[in-house]
Protein backbone atom coordinates (compact mmCIF):
# COMPACT_ATOMS: atom_id res chain seq x y z
CA UNK A 1 0.00 0.00 0.00
CA UNK A 2 2.77 2.36 0.96
CA UNK A 3 4.63 1.64 -2.25
CA UNK A 4 1.49 2.24 -4.19
CA UNK A 5 1.09 5.60 -2.55
CA UNK A 6 4.66 6.45 -3.41
CA UNK A 7 4.11 5.44 -7.00
CA UNK A 8 0.98 7.57 -7.14
CA UNK A 9 2.89 10.50 -5.76
CA UNK A 10 5.48 10.10 -8.47
CA UNK A 11 2.76 9.95 -11.08
CA UNK A 12 1.12 13.10 -9.73
CA UNK A 13 4.39 14.94 -9.81
CA UNK A 14 5.21 13.85 -13.30
CA UNK A 15 1.76 14.62 -14.61
CA UNK A 16 1.97 18.09 -13.10
CA UNK A 17 5.26 18.48 -14.83
CA UNK A 18 3.81 17.40 -18.14
CA UNK A 19 0.85 19.71 -17.74
CA UNK A 20 3.04 22.63 -16.90
CA UNK A 21 5.24 21.85 -19.83
CA UNK A 22 2.37 21.74 -22.26
CA UNK A 23 1.15 24.99 -20.80
CA UNK A 24 4.28 26.73 -21.89
CA UNK A 25 4.25 25.23 -25.32
CA UNK A 26 3.74 28.14 -27.60
CA UNK A 27 2.80 26.30 -30.68
CA UNK A 28 0.42 27.26 -33.38
CA UNK A 29 -3.18 27.51 -32.48
CA UNK A 30 -6.10 27.95 -34.78
CA UNK A 31 -9.69 28.76 -34.26
CA UNK A 32 -12.35 28.99 -36.77
CA UNK A 33 -15.94 29.82 -36.36
CA UNK A 34 -18.97 31.13 -38.08
CA UNK A 35 -21.03 33.91 -36.73
CA UNK A 36 -24.35 34.33 -38.29
CA UNK A 37 -27.03 36.64 -37.18
CA UNK A 38 -30.31 37.15 -38.76
CA UNK A 39 -32.24 40.07 -37.53
CA UNK A 40 -35.42 41.80 -38.23
CA UNK A 41 -35.20 44.50 -40.74
CA UNK A 42 -35.40 48.06 -39.88
CA UNK A 43 -36.82 49.48 -42.93
CA UNK A 44 -35.32 52.89 -42.69
CA UNK A 45 -35.85 53.92 -46.19
CA UNK A 46 -34.06 56.78 -47.65
CA UNK A 47 -30.83 56.33 -45.86
CA UNK A 48 -28.82 54.65 -48.40
CA UNK A 49 -25.32 53.66 -47.55
CA UNK A 50 -23.61 52.70 -50.64
CA UNK A 51 -20.47 50.79 -50.60
CA UNK A 52 -20.16 50.61 -46.85
CA UNK A 53 -18.25 47.55 -45.99
CA UNK A 54 -19.65 45.09 -43.63
CA UNK A 55 -18.63 45.63 -40.11
CA UNK A 56 -16.90 43.18 -37.98
CA UNK A 57 -18.82 40.42 -36.40
CA UNK A 58 -18.80 39.92 -32.73
CA UNK A 59 -16.47 37.77 -30.80
CA UNK A 60 -17.33 34.55 -29.07
CA UNK A 61 -20.69 34.33 -30.64
CA UNK A 62 -22.38 36.51 -28.14
CA UNK A 63 -24.17 39.03 -30.19
CA UNK A 64 -23.79 40.18 -33.66
CA UNK A 65 -23.37 43.81 -34.31
CA UNK A 66 -25.70 44.94 -36.96
CA UNK A 67 -24.47 44.69 -40.44
CA UNK A 68 -24.45 47.57 -42.80
CA UNK A 69 -26.16 47.42 -46.05
CA UNK A 70 -23.93 47.82 -49.00
CA UNK A 71 -26.46 49.05 -51.39
CA UNK A 72 -29.96 50.08 -51.65
CA UNK A 73 -32.14 50.86 -48.74
CA UNK A 74 -30.50 50.89 -45.43
CA UNK A 75 -31.25 48.02 -43.28
CA UNK A 76 -29.60 46.69 -40.27
CA UNK A 77 -30.21 43.61 -38.33
CA UNK A 78 -30.79 45.34 -35.06
CA UNK A 79 -31.92 42.37 -33.17
CA UNK A 80 -29.56 39.85 -34.50
CA UNK A 81 -28.68 36.94 -32.38
CA UNK A 82 -25.59 34.98 -32.86
CA UNK A 83 -26.00 31.31 -33.23
CA UNK A 84 -22.56 29.89 -33.07
CA UNK A 85 -18.99 30.53 -33.78
CA UNK A 86 -15.96 31.74 -32.04
CA UNK A 87 -14.49 34.77 -33.52
CA UNK A 88 -15.42 36.28 -36.73
CA UNK A 89 -13.06 38.95 -37.76
CA UNK A 90 -14.08 39.96 -41.19
CA UNK A 91 -17.67 40.81 -41.39
CA UNK A 92 -19.60 40.99 -44.58
CA UNK A 93 -23.03 42.34 -44.97
CA UNK A 94 -25.31 40.68 -47.34
CA UNK A 95 -28.08 43.06 -47.83
CA UNK A 96 -31.28 43.09 -45.93
CA UNK A 97 -30.75 42.61 -42.31
CA UNK A 98 -28.76 39.48 -42.53
CA UNK A 99 -25.27 39.53 -41.37
CA UNK A 100 -23.08 36.58 -41.82
CA UNK A 101 -19.63 36.64 -40.47
CA UNK A 102 -17.30 33.92 -41.22
CA UNK A 103 -14.08 34.27 -39.43
CA UNK A 104 -11.11 32.08 -39.38
CA UNK A 105 -8.32 32.99 -37.12
CA UNK A 106 -5.08 31.23 -37.30
CA UNK A 107 -2.57 32.30 -34.79
CA UNK A 108 0.85 30.95 -35.13
CA UNK A 109 2.44 31.06 -31.78
CA UNK A 110 6.04 31.11 -30.86
CA UNK A 111 8.81 29.04 -32.11
CA UNK A 112 8.77 25.95 -30.07
CA UNK A 113 6.05 23.61 -29.07
CA UNK A 114 5.98 21.34 -26.09
CA UNK A 115 7.98 18.75 -27.89
CA UNK A 116 10.59 21.24 -28.62
CA UNK A 117 10.24 21.23 -32.32
CA UNK A 118 9.68 24.55 -33.87
CA UNK A 119 9.61 24.37 -37.55
CA UNK A 120 12.17 22.45 -39.40
CA UNK A 121 15.40 23.58 -37.86
CA UNK A 122 14.89 24.08 -34.20
CA UNK A 123 15.25 21.99 -31.10
CA UNK A 124 14.21 22.73 -27.60
CA UNK A 125 16.62 22.19 -24.78
CA UNK A 126 13.74 20.96 -22.69
CA UNK A 127 13.02 17.35 -21.94
CA UNK A 128 9.86 16.09 -23.57
CA UNK A 129 8.08 12.78 -23.44
CA UNK A 130 11.23 10.73 -23.89
CA UNK A 131 12.78 12.37 -20.86
CA UNK A 132 9.63 11.70 -18.90
CA UNK A 133 9.56 8.09 -20.01
CA UNK A 134 13.21 7.66 -19.09
CA UNK A 135 12.60 9.20 -15.70
CA UNK A 136 9.57 7.02 -15.00
CA UNK A 137 11.34 3.89 -16.18
CA UNK A 138 14.39 4.54 -14.05
CA UNK A 139 12.25 5.45 -11.06
CA UNK A 140 10.28 2.22 -11.42
CA UNK A 141 13.46 0.16 -11.72
CA UNK A 142 14.89 1.91 -8.69
CA UNK A 143 11.76 1.26 -6.69
CA UNK A 144 11.76 -2.42 -7.60
CA UNK A 145 15.43 -2.66 -6.71
CA UNK A 146 14.86 -1.01 -3.36
CA UNK A 147 11.95 -3.28 -2.64
CA UNK A 148 14.02 -6.36 -3.38
CA UNK A 149 16.84 -5.14 -1.18
CA UNK A 150 14.58 -4.30 1.71
CA UNK A 151 12.74 -7.60 1.58
CA UNK A 152 13.59 -10.01 4.39
CA UNK A 153 14.75 -13.24 2.88
CA UNK A 154 14.32 -16.44 4.89
CA UNK A 155 17.25 -18.80 5.23
CA UNK B 1 31.01 -0.73 18.60
CA UNK B 2 29.81 1.44 15.75
CA UNK B 3 26.56 0.54 14.10
CA UNK B 4 26.14 -0.26 10.47
CA UNK B 5 26.41 2.57 7.98
CA UNK B 6 23.35 4.68 7.71
CA UNK B 7 22.80 4.14 4.03
CA UNK B 8 22.79 0.39 4.41
CA UNK B 9 20.41 0.50 7.30
CA UNK B 10 18.04 2.69 5.33
CA UNK B 11 18.09 0.21 2.50
CA UNK B 12 17.65 -2.87 4.62
CA UNK B 13 15.08 -1.51 6.98
CA UNK B 14 11.69 -1.01 5.45
CA UNK B 15 10.53 2.51 5.99
CA UNK B 16 7.65 2.52 8.42
CA UNK B 17 5.94 5.84 8.64
CA UNK B 18 3.32 6.86 11.06
CA UNK B 19 0.00 8.18 9.91
CA UNK B 20 1.05 11.74 10.59
CA UNK B 21 4.22 11.30 8.58
CA UNK B 22 2.29 9.84 5.72
CA UNK B 23 -0.10 12.76 5.74
CA UNK B 24 2.81 15.16 5.80
CA UNK B 25 4.34 13.35 2.86
CA UNK B 26 1.14 13.66 0.86
CA UNK B 27 0.93 17.35 1.62
CA UNK B 28 4.52 17.72 0.51
CA UNK B 29 3.80 16.00 -2.80
CA UNK B 30 0.70 18.08 -3.39
CA UNK B 31 2.65 21.24 -2.68
CA UNK B 32 5.44 20.05 -4.94
CA UNK B 33 3.00 19.61 -7.82
CA UNK B 34 1.58 23.04 -7.12
CA UNK B 35 5.04 24.55 -6.95
CA UNK B 36 5.98 23.06 -10.31
CA UNK B 37 2.83 24.49 -11.84
CA UNK B 38 3.56 27.88 -10.31
CA UNK B 39 7.05 27.84 -11.76
CA UNK B 40 5.57 27.66 -15.23
CA UNK B 41 3.59 30.82 -14.70
CA UNK B 42 6.75 32.79 -15.28
CA UNK B 43 9.09 32.93 -18.21
CA UNK B 44 12.39 33.10 -16.33
CA UNK B 45 14.06 35.10 -19.07
CA UNK B 46 17.14 35.92 -17.03
CA UNK B 47 17.58 32.36 -15.91
CA UNK B 48 17.23 31.16 -19.47
CA UNK B 49 19.97 33.51 -20.50
CA UNK B 50 22.19 32.44 -17.62
CA UNK B 51 21.61 28.76 -18.34
CA UNK B 52 22.31 29.21 -22.02
CA UNK B 53 25.40 31.23 -21.25
CA UNK B 54 26.74 28.61 -18.86
CA UNK B 55 25.98 25.91 -21.40
CA UNK B 56 27.61 27.92 -24.14
CA UNK B 57 30.80 28.43 -22.17
CA UNK B 58 31.01 24.84 -21.03
CA UNK B 59 30.52 23.72 -24.61
CA UNK B 60 33.30 26.05 -25.66
CA UNK B 61 35.62 24.22 -23.29
CA UNK B 62 34.62 21.00 -25.01
CA UNK B 63 35.31 22.49 -28.41
CA UNK B 64 31.69 23.00 -29.39
CA UNK B 65 31.04 26.49 -30.65
CA UNK B 66 27.46 27.54 -30.14
CA UNK B 67 26.41 30.83 -31.65
CA UNK B 68 24.09 33.02 -29.63
CA UNK B 69 21.09 34.19 -31.61
CA UNK B 70 18.97 35.76 -28.92
CA UNK B 71 18.51 35.82 -25.19
CA UNK B 72 17.44 32.19 -25.05
CA UNK B 73 18.33 30.83 -28.45
CA UNK B 74 21.60 29.51 -29.77
CA UNK B 75 22.55 28.03 -33.08
CA UNK B 76 24.81 25.13 -33.82
CA UNK B 77 25.49 23.87 -37.34
CA UNK B 78 22.52 25.72 -38.70
CA UNK B 79 20.06 24.37 -36.16
CA UNK B 80 18.39 26.59 -33.59
CA UNK B 81 18.23 25.50 -29.99
CA UNK B 82 15.86 27.26 -27.69
CA UNK B 83 16.14 27.25 -23.91
CA UNK B 84 12.79 26.90 -22.24
CA UNK B 85 11.75 26.60 -18.62
CA UNK B 86 12.65 22.90 -18.25
CA UNK B 87 16.09 23.69 -19.62
CA UNK B 88 16.78 25.83 -16.61
CA UNK B 89 15.76 23.24 -14.00
CA UNK B 90 13.63 25.92 -12.40
CA UNK B 91 10.68 23.53 -12.31
CA UNK B 92 12.80 20.91 -10.58
CA UNK B 93 13.93 23.40 -7.97
CA UNK B 94 10.40 24.62 -7.33
CA UNK B 95 9.15 21.08 -6.97
CA UNK B 96 11.97 20.20 -4.62
CA UNK B 97 11.26 23.02 -2.18
CA UNK B 98 8.27 21.36 -0.47
CA UNK B 99 10.07 18.03 -0.45
CA UNK B 100 13.33 19.32 0.97
CA UNK B 101 11.89 21.83 3.41
CA UNK B 102 12.87 20.66 6.87
CA UNK B 103 10.14 21.45 9.36
CA UNK B 104 12.47 20.82 12.27
CA UNK B 105 14.80 23.62 11.18
CA UNK B 106 14.34 27.38 11.26
CA UNK B 107 13.07 29.14 8.18
CA UNK B 108 16.35 30.93 7.64
CA UNK B 109 18.19 27.61 7.62
CA UNK B 110 15.79 26.26 5.00
CA UNK B 111 16.13 29.37 2.87
CA UNK B 112 19.89 29.10 2.98
CA UNK B 113 19.73 25.42 2.18
CA UNK B 114 17.42 25.98 -0.77
CA UNK B 115 19.73 28.70 -2.05
CA UNK B 116 22.59 26.22 -2.00
CA UNK B 117 20.38 23.66 -3.72
CA UNK B 118 19.53 26.26 -6.38
CA UNK B 119 23.19 26.87 -7.10
CA UNK B 120 23.90 23.16 -7.14
CA UNK B 121 21.02 22.52 -9.53
CA UNK B 122 22.14 25.33 -11.79
CA UNK B 123 25.61 23.82 -12.09
CA UNK B 124 24.22 20.32 -12.50
CA UNK B 125 21.86 21.55 -15.19
CA UNK B 126 24.60 23.31 -17.12
CA UNK B 127 26.66 20.15 -16.91
CA UNK B 128 23.88 17.92 -18.21
CA UNK B 129 23.18 20.33 -21.09
CA UNK B 130 26.81 20.26 -22.06
CA UNK B 131 27.05 16.50 -21.73
CA UNK B 132 24.09 16.16 -24.04
CA UNK B 133 25.70 18.59 -26.48
CA UNK B 134 28.93 16.64 -26.44
CA UNK B 135 27.05 13.40 -27.08
CA UNK B 136 25.08 15.03 -29.86
CA UNK B 137 28.27 16.35 -31.40
CA UNK B 138 29.57 12.79 -31.32
CA UNK B 139 26.73 11.78 -33.68
CA UNK B 140 24.50 10.36 -30.96
CA UNK B 141 20.86 10.94 -31.95
CA UNK B 142 19.18 13.94 -30.33
CA UNK B 143 16.59 11.86 -28.52
CA UNK B 144 19.25 9.78 -26.87
CA UNK B 145 21.79 12.53 -26.37
CA UNK B 146 19.41 15.07 -24.96
CA UNK B 147 16.07 13.63 -23.95
CA UNK B 148 17.31 10.43 -22.35
CA UNK B 149 20.06 12.36 -20.59
CA UNK B 150 17.41 14.77 -19.35
CA UNK B 151 15.35 11.90 -17.96
CA UNK B 152 18.44 10.48 -16.31
CA UNK B 153 19.18 13.86 -14.76
CA UNK B 154 15.67 14.16 -13.39
CA UNK B 155 16.01 10.68 -11.96
CA UNK B 156 19.30 11.48 -10.22
CA UNK B 157 17.76 14.56 -8.66
CA UNK B 158 14.76 12.50 -7.60
CA UNK B 159 16.96 9.88 -5.94
CA UNK B 160 18.80 12.58 -4.05
CA UNK B 161 15.58 14.26 -2.93
CA UNK B 162 13.98 11.00 -1.89
CA UNK B 163 17.02 9.87 0.05
CA UNK B 164 17.21 13.18 1.82
CA UNK B 165 13.50 13.13 2.56
CA UNK B 166 13.82 9.69 4.13
CA UNK B 167 16.79 10.85 6.15
CA UNK B 168 14.87 13.82 7.41
CA UNK B 169 12.25 11.47 8.82
CA UNK B 170 14.89 9.45 10.63
CA UNK B 171 16.83 12.37 12.04
CA UNK B 172 14.54 15.38 11.88
CA UNK B 173 17.07 18.16 12.34
CA UNK B 174 20.53 18.30 10.79
CA UNK B 175 21.27 21.04 13.28
CA UNK B 176 21.14 18.48 16.10
CA UNK B 177 23.63 16.29 14.28
CA UNK B 178 25.93 19.27 13.85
Amino acid sequence: MKRLLQLLAVLILTSAWVMAQSGTGTGAGSSSGTNSSTGSMNGQTGNSNTGAPGTQGSNNGTSATPGQSTSGASSAGETGSSTSGNSGTAGTSTGAGTTTDTGTTNSAGGNANANGNAGANSNSKGGGEIALGTFLGLAALWEVSRRKKSAVRPF
Amino acid sequence: MPGPPRQNSSLLTPCKRSGAERRTLWIRFALAALAVAVSYLFRWESLRFLSSEANLRLDLLAGIHLQRISNDTVMWKGVLYRYENPCTFVDVWFGSVPLLWNLACPVIWNIGFMAIVAMGMFCFNALRLSVSDILFAAQVPWNLAHNVISGLSYFLVWVWIWTRLNDSYRSPSPLDAA
